[in-house]
C-alpha cells in the first residue's frame, strides 16, 4: 500500500461528511469532505491514488452527473456510491458507467471501510501501473528505427536468424540491436520485454 | 133503382148528364161523393151549380155557343177544370163530356174524376224529385246513375262539371261521360290508355250490375294539372224494380295525402327510432296491454311480444331494481313527475344490461290515469364506457397518489437514512478505535455525542411525518355526523363509485352532534367506503352491498358509525395488520388508506377498529366523541 492516499467524500449532508470522514481516519485514509461537487474537482489530485464516496440525490451536481464529468475529463477513480434510497435502474446506470458500488444507506461502517480500501489500493496499482507504463513508453521514445522493427519482430517470437533474414542485415547486427535495446529500456530478458510491449499495445 | 142508374153508380168516375139547357138529369154515387150533394139535391137544378165562379155564370153560354155553332171547346177532348163542392171548396178534377142525341133532344154526358190526389202525389213527386236532384247536385262527389246496361241515365252537377271540362282521357271518372253514353263501355275504351284502374272500374261495376257483389270500391291515382290527386270509385246497387247502379268518384287526394304525411312521418320516425335503437312503449293502463316494440323487446333480449302486461315487464326485471321501477311507475301515475328510470336487465343468455326509459301519464277527463307511454335505450355500452372511464380515473389516481406516495416515501426514507449512516459511520469508526487499543478518548465522545444528536434528528424526522399526515392544524367543530355521512355517500354516488352497490344508510335520528374536524371525519370516511367499493370489486356485482350505520351502540359519550360490506371480509390474520401502514392485499394498492384513517380518527379522540368476519363482509367501526354541550 502506499503511504499517501485520499479518500474524497461528495455528499450534502453535513453529517454523514463528518461521520464518514471520523470512520475513514480510524484506518489511517486521509480523508476530504466536500458538500458539492465541484469542490471535489477542484481539490483533485490525478497523482495521489483514492477513491470518491458520492452521495447520489445532492443539489447542483448529483452524483451521476459527477461521474459523467469526471469520464469526460479522464478522471480515474474508484466511486462508491452511496444513496439514501436506492433504486435499481439507477443502481445499473451507475455501475455500467464504471462505478466500483452502489450502497444504500445506513450502510455498515465496517464493510464500506472495507470497499474504500480496496478501492484505495486499486487505485494505487493502477497508478503504478500507469507511471510504470509512461516510463516504458519514454525508454522506447530513444529506439532507433531498425531497433524497433528489430523488437517488433523479437515480440512476435522470431529467431535472431529470421529476423537478419527478413529486415536483409546480418546475424550479428541483429544481436547488436538486441543488446542496445535491453539497455535502453532497462529490461533483463526479451519475455519481459514482450510482456511490456503487450501492456503497451492494449 | 132503374139498371142504368145502377151501373152509373158502380162506376169509378162521376157521370153527371145534364139536357141542352144544362138542367142536371142524372147524378151518379161517385158524383155524390165528389161534390158531397145528394142526387135529389142536384137533379133538376142547373149545373153551374158544380161550378166555381166565373164558370158557373158562363156555362149557360158555353152550351147555347155549342148549340148554335156546333164548335166544342171540351166535348170530346175532356180537360182538367176546377169543381165546387157542396160545402164551397173548389177542387181540380179531369172532365171528359160526350154529346147523344135522343131524336131532336141532345144530351150531354160528364165523366169527371177528382184528381186532388193525384195532383197532390204529383206535386209530392215532383217536389221530392227536385229535392233529390238538388241533394245529388249539392255534393262535391261526382255521381252518376247508370241502368242495367251501364247507361247513365242522370249525373249531378259535380259529375256534369267535370264531364263538360272533359280531357281526351278517361281518367277514372266522367271526363267526356254525360247522360246517355255506356259507362262500361267507356271504361273498356280506356282499358289500356294510360288509366289506371279502367279495367278495375268496368270489372268492378259490371259485378255490382249483375249482382255479384253488394258494392264495390276502388281507390286510383289520377293525374291532374300536373298534380298526382286521388279518388275513390263507389258503386252501389240502386234496388228496386229498375235496377242499375249509382257510381260515385269522390276527391280523397287531402285524406291521402295527410295519411301518406302521417305515414312518411311515422316511417321517418320509425327509421329514427330503428336507427337510435329506441324502443317505444304504449300501455294501456285499462286493460293492463302494454305495447312494445320489437326494438323494446329487444333492449330486454325477448323476441316481440303482443301481449305484454305490467306483470310481465317486472319480471324481466333484476330483482333489485324492481322496487325503484315501481316506485317511479307510481310517482308518475299521481302525475307528480314524468317517469324517467334507469333499470337492469338480465337477458336470457345470462348477460346483464342496462336500460333508460322516460315516459308520461295521460290522464282523461276526470283527472284518471289511462294511459302511459315512453322510450327506452340501452344503457349498457354507455355504462360500459362509464365505468371504463371511472376506473381508468381511479387508476389514474391511484397512480398518481402511488407517484406521489413514492416520493414521499423516497423523502422520508432520504430523511431517515442521512442520520441513521450517521450513526452508523460513527459507530463503525468508535467500535475500530476501541478494538485498536487505547482509544482516544476525545474522538470516542465526539462520536457517541454526534451518534445521540442523529439519533435525535431521525425521531424529529419521524415526528414531522406524523404530524403531516394528521393534519396540523386540526380546528374541531360541532356537526351533524348524519349529515355528514349522507353528504359523502351522496357524492360517492354522484361519482360513480357506488354504481354496482346497493348502498343502505341506517342513520339513528337520535344522534347527537359530534365535536370533531369535518375534513378529516369525512377523509376517514371516504377512505372506509372506498376500501370497502375495492374490496368488493373483485368478484363482480353479484348482490354487493354496502352498509353505513350510524347510531350511539358504542361507548358513552362516543357516537359510533359503523361501515360494513359484502366482500371476503378480514380473517383473523389480516384483522392484525389491517391498520400497518404500507400493508395491502390490492395489487395497486399503498396501504396507506387505513393506517390514515385511524391516524386521523385517532387525532379526533375517537377511535377506529375492525371486526373480525370473514366471509361476511368487512366490519369497520369508528367512534366519535359527542359535543360537550348535547352530551351533558
Amino acid at each position: 500500500m502506499t503511504d499517501k492516499a485520499f479518500v474524497y467524500v461528495v455528499d450534502d449532508d453535513e453529517a454523514v461528511r463528518e461521520s464518514l470522514a471520523f470512520l475513514f481516519e480510524t484506518a489511517g485514509l486521509a480523508t476530504l469532505t466536500f458538500s458539492a461537487a465541484e469542490g471535489f474537482l477542484q481539490a483533485y489530485q490525478a497523482d495521489v491514488p483514492g477513491c470518491l464516496v458520492l452521495d447520489v440525490r445532492m443539489p447542483g451536481m448529483t452524483g451521476p452527473e459527477l461521474q459523467a464529468e469526471m469520464a469526460r475529463l479522464g478522471i480515474d477513480l474508484p466511486i462508491i456510491f452511496l444513496t439514501a434510497h436506492g433504486s435499481i435502474p439507477l443502481t445499473v446506470k451507475a455501475i455500467q458507467a464504471g462505478a466500483v458500488d452502489f450502497l444504500t444507506k445506513p450502510v455498515d461502517g465496517q464493510m464500506l471501510l472495507e470497499r474504500v480500501q480496496a478501492s484505495v489500493l486499486l487505485s494505487a496499482e493502477k497508478l503504478q501501473r500507469g507511471r510504470e507504463s509512461l516510463a516504458l513508453r519514454n525508454r522506447m521514445a530513444t529506439l532507433t528505427e531498425r531497433e524497433r522493427e528489430v523488437l517488433m519482430l523479437a515480440v512476435e517470437g522470431h529467431s535472431n536468424k529470421e529476423i537478419a533474414r527478413r529486415l536483409g542485415i546480418s546475424f550479428r547486427t541483429v544481436e547488436h540491436h538486441r543488446s542496445h535495446i535491453m539497455l535502453k529500456t532497462g529490461v533483463c530478458n526479451l519475455l519481459k520485454l514482450a510482456r511490456l510491449f503487450g501492456e503497451r499495445r492494449e | 133503382m132503374t139498371r142504368t142508374k145502377a151501373i152509373l153508380d158502380s162506376a169509378l168516375c162521376g157521370i153527371i148528364t145534364i139536357d141542352q139547357r144544362g138542367t142536371i138529369e142524372s147524378f151518379n154515387l161517385t158524383a155524390e161523393h165528389i161534390f158531397g150533394y145528394t142526387s135529389d139535391e142536384v137533379l133538376g137544378r142547373n149545373i153551374s151549380l158544380l161550378m166555381p165562379s166565373p164558370y158557373s155564370e158562363e156555362h149557360d153560354g158555353y152550351i147555347a155557343a155549342y148549340i148554335q155553332t156546333g164548335q166544342a171547346k171540351i166535348i170530346g177532348k175532356g180537360r182538367q177544370v176546377l169543381g165546387l163542392r157542396k160545402d164551397g171548396t173548389t177542387f181540380p178534377m179531369n172532365l171528359g163530356i160526350s154529346e147523344s142525341r135522343m131524336g131532336s133532344l141532345r144530351f150531354f154526358t160528364a165523366v169527371l174524376t177528382d184528381i186532388t190526389t193525384v195532383k197532390k202525389v204529383l206535386a209530392d213527386l215532383s217536389e221530392s224529385e227536385a229535392f233529390a236532384h238538388a241533394v245529388l247536385n249539392s255534393m262535391s262527389a261526382e255521381i252518376a246513375v247508370l241502368d242495367r246496361e251501364g247507361r247513365i241515365v242522370a249525373v249531378n252537377e259535380a259529375w256534369r262539371r267535370i264531364s263538360e271540362q272533359g280531357e281526351d282521357d278517361w281518367d277514372g271518372h266522367g271526363r267526356n261521360t254525360h247522360v246517355g253514353l255506356n259507362y262500361l263501355q267507356v271504361c273498356r275504351v280506356s282499358v289500356g290508355k294510360n288509366s289506371e284502374g279502367a279495367k278495375e272500374a268496368h270489372d268492378g261495376i259490371l259485378a255490382v250490375l249483375e249482382g255479384r257483389v253488394p258494392s264495390f270500391n276502388l281507390e286510383y291515382p289520377c293525374l291532374i294539372k300536373g298534380k298526382l290527386r286521388w279518388f275513390t270509385m263507389n258503386v252501389t246497387p240502386l234496388g228496386g224494380e229498375r235496377g242499375g247502379v249509382v257510381v260515385s268518384h269522390t276527391d280523397i287526394s287531402e285524406r291521402k295525402w295527410a295519411e301518406d304525411s302521417v305515414r312518411e312521418s311515422e316511417e321517418r320516425l320509425s327509421l329514427v327510432l330503428e336507427a337510435a335503437k329506441i324502443g317505444t312503449w304504449d300501455w294501456d293502463l285499462r286493460t293492463d296491454n302494454i305495447y312494445a316494440s320489437p326494438r323494446f323487446m329487444a333492449l330486454f333480449g325477448l323476441p316481440s311480444c303482443a301481449n305484454w302486461n305490467f306483470e310481465g315487464f317486472m319480471e324481466v326485471l333484476y330483482p333489485e331494481d324492481r322496487e325503484s321501477v315501481s316506485l317511479a311507475i307510481a310517482t308518475a301515475l299521481e302525475g307528480r313527475e314524468d317517469y324517467q328510470v334507469e333499470m337492469r336487465t338480465v337477458w336470457p343468455d345470462g348477460s346483464l344490461h342496462w336500460v333508460a326509459s322516460r315516459g308520461r301519464v295521460y290522464f282523461d277527463a276526470a283527472g284518471q290515469p289511462v294511459r302511459m307511454s315512453g322510450a327506452a335505450l340501452d344503457l349498457t355500452e354507455n355504462k360500459r364506457v362509464e365505468r371504463q372511464l371511472r376506473e381508468r380515473q381511479m387508476e389514474a389516481e391511484n397512480y398518481m397518489r402511488l407517484c406521489v406516495a413514492n416520493q414521499t416515501i423516497a423523502a422520508i426514507a432520504h430523511e431517515l437514512n442521512q442520520p441513521l449512516n450517521a450513526i452508523a459511520s460513527y459507530s463503525a469508526g468508535a467500535v475500530r478505535l476501541i478494538k485498536a487499543g487505547n482509544p482516544p478518548l476525545e474522538k470516542l465522545s465526539k462520536a457517541l455525542e454526534q451518534n445521540a444528536k442523529q439519533a435525535l434528528r431521525a425521531g424529529q424526522v419521524i415526528r414531522e411525518l406524523l404530524d403531516f399526515l394528521r393534519g396540523n392544524e386540526t380546528t374541531k367543530e360541532m356537526f351533524d355526523l348524519n349529515q355528514i355521512i349522507r353528504q359523502t355517500v351522496n357524492q360517492m354516488q354522484k361519482d360513480g363509485l357506488l354504481d354496482q352497490f346497493k348502498t343502505t344508510l341506517e342513520l339513528a335520528d337520535t344522534l347527537p352532534p359530534v365535536q370533531a374536524n369535518r375534513i378529516q371525519v369525512e377523509k376517514a370516511l371516504v377512505n372506509l367506503l372506498r376500501n370497502s367499493i375495492e374490496a368488493m370489486s373483485g368478484p363482480g356485482l353479484e348482490n354487493a352491498r354496502l352498509w353505513v350505520i350510524a347510531g350511539t351502540a358504542g361507548q358513552d359519550g362516543f357516537a359510533q358509525v359503523t361501515v360494513r360490506d359484502s366482500g371476503p371480509g378480514l380473517t383473523e390474520e389480516s384483522i392484525k395488520l389491517v391498520f400497518d401502514p404500507f400493508y395491502t392485499t390490492k395489487p395497486r394498492g399503498l396501504g396507506m388508506g387505513l393506517a390514515i384513517s385511524r391516524a386521523l380518527i385517532e387525532a379526533q379522540g375517537g377511535e377506529l377498529w375492525a371486526e373480525q368476519s370473514e366471509g361476511n363482509g368487512a366490519v369497520f367501526h369508528f367512534s366519535l366523541p359527542v359535543a360537550l354541550e348535547s352530551a351533558s
